[in-house]
């Protein structure tokens, strides 16, 4: 979900409006883009990696291990969906949509970080 | 023995019969034979080019047939501005800069205007049958004649194929009839910061780079591919958030044929407005001086899924001077077991000099696969 620009006495500031699940559900069309990358010749890391990259506007937000296997978090920078992707050596392994409260949950937690106060709603 | 190094190293050796030197000449709108396309210009009055014209015609030139010259005059007051102010995120705050630190200003709305009109004209070129090129640095020459390629990190190298386009692409026309210098600067490839690189080396003037030696010596190297169908359809106009979210909501006929991708770091050339130039490129011709390459108006995608190459496919050597080699070709070729793979074919038409170039780029890449356990 983008956040919304509002003008205060203060300056401009960024609003972040009451959680909706549907503003932070990963499209179905960016998760079978990642998908289609699955038995590329270049690893996860590679194509993460790469200034040429498609997903350029992803941010790696958390890297865990479960069952000795990699995952990476990854952000949509502007619309804040996530999406969550087994790191393979060819492409992408699992590619799983974020939970949307997860994702907003990562999202605000980013907004500490920005150059603008963030004003949380709801 | 398929796919071996020394097989591969015999085939390149073979130097098959293959067409020389390519000349891709773009024939000028008002000199083009026979009208192929109905019509005129809705901006110039002059005939309007076929589909196959468009492809050899400088964007510039096509731009004119459709655009006024107010229009392009305010699309190329574009560059240097921000396409993505609405963007929050703090890993991309840098991308609003420029180099020297100073801000972008917001793109005007004749701006977006104009760069919307801009990609509506150049868009439908990217198509099936489109010819694309994908400039590529010379270190990698090598892996692309072999085959294979070494990648990762000295501690976890990784052997992977080097049979597909991905990245930045673009239709041959951006480039056409450019020396090499003049293509680097066009294409925004003085991203490098190290003394020397494989397109630009640092110069003596701050946030300025200059054309590599290393290609005034062995020239720049471009694939020369002809787009598929579904390689056209994953071929994208990159562009920072504003541009994106104004052409998405407003222009259908670019409906899904753009993708949000936001500038970080504000040495990165690459412009967010789907055209690419130099950040600060010297021009071979000024070398002493503080000239940089002009605006070379253009439209850049990005292979969103990386697409294979095809039988006939070129490697071009191209020149200061703007002269270009055909140096190999992408052919089906008989293997030992009765299969058939297609591989790079030099061409037969190389000096001495050459052929030593490209052989030892081959073996260098063979040894990096084979230590890297390929």
């Amino acid at each position: 979900m983008p956040l919304l620009t509002r003008d205060t006495p203060g300056g401009p500031v960024w609003v972040r409006p009451p959680f909706r699940p549907a503003d932070y559900t990963a499209p179905a069309e960016a998760v079978h883009l990642f998908a289609r990358w699955q038995g590329d010749e270049q690893g996860t890391e590679a194509i993460l990696g790469s200034r040429e990259s498609p997903f350029q506007n992803y941010l790696e937000v958390e890297r865990t291990v479960r069952d000795g296997r990699t995952w990476i978090v990854l952000l949509e920078a502007s619309r804040e969906f996530g999406v969550e992707v087994e790191v393979s050596l060819h492409g992408f392994g699992q590619v799983l949509p974020l939970a949307p409260e997860r994702a907003y949950a990562l999202a605000a937690a980013r907004d500490p970080l920005r150059k603008r106060p963030v004003i949380r709603e709801g | 023995m398929k796919n071996s190094a020394l097989f591969r190293l015999l085939v390149l050796s073979l130097l098959l019969s293959l067409p020389a030197a390519a000349a891709y000449a773009a024939p000028p709108l008002e000199n083009t034979a026979a009208a192929a396309g109905a019509g005129h210009c809705p901006a110039s009055h002059a005939r309007l080019p076929s589909q196959e014209e468009r492809q050899a015609i400088p964007p510039l030139e096509l731009l004119h047939c459709f655009m006024t010259p107010a229009e392009i005059d305010t699309l190329r007051s574009s560059i240097g501005h921000d396409p993505q102010t609405t963007v929050t995120d703090p890993a991309f705050d840098s991308g609003e800069l420029n180099p020297d630190g100073s801000p972008r200003p917001p793109l005007s709305a004749a701006q977006i205007a104009a760069l919307t009109k801009m990609h509506s004209t150049l868009d439908p070129d990217m198509r099936a049958g489109a010819i694309l090129r994908k400039f590529v640095a010379n270190s990698d020459v090598g892996g692309i004649l072999f085959g294979r390629t070494v990648i990762g990190s000295a501690s976890a190298p990784q052997v992977v194929t080097t049979n597909t386009v991905r990245g930045f692409v673009g239709l041959e026309r951006n480039t056409l009839g450019l020396g090499a210098g003049a293509t680097v600067g066009a294409l925004g490839l003085d991203y490098e910061t190290t003394p020397t690189g494989q397109f630009t080396d640092q110069s003596d003037i701050p946030l300025h780079r200059e054309v590599a030696v290393e290609i005034l010596q062995h020239g720049l190297h471009s694939i020369r591919h002809i787009m598929s169908a579904q390689g056209a359809k994953d071929a994208k106009i990159p562009l920072g958030k504003d541009l994106n979210d104004s052409i998405q909501a407003s222009t259908p006929s670019l409906s899904g044929r753009s993708f949000e991708m936001d500038r970080q770091g504000q040495g990165n050339p690459y412009t967010a407005l789907g055209i690419s130039h130099n950040i600060g490129l010297l021009t071979l011709v000024n070398h002493d001086g503080d000239t940089t390459y002009p605006l070379h108006l253009n439209e850049e995608d990005v292979m969103t899924v990386p697409t294979p190459l095809s039988v006939n496919d070129t490697l071009v050597r191209r020149h200061a001077d703007g002269q270009e080699k055909v140096i190999a070709r992408y052919l089906p070729i008989p293997q030992p077991d009765g299969s058939t793979a297609n591989q790079w074919v030099l061409s037969r038409n190389l000096t001495h000099a050459e052929a030593l170039y490209y052989g030892g780029l081959v073996q260098q890449a063979a040894a990096k696969v084979k230590a890297a356990g390929g």
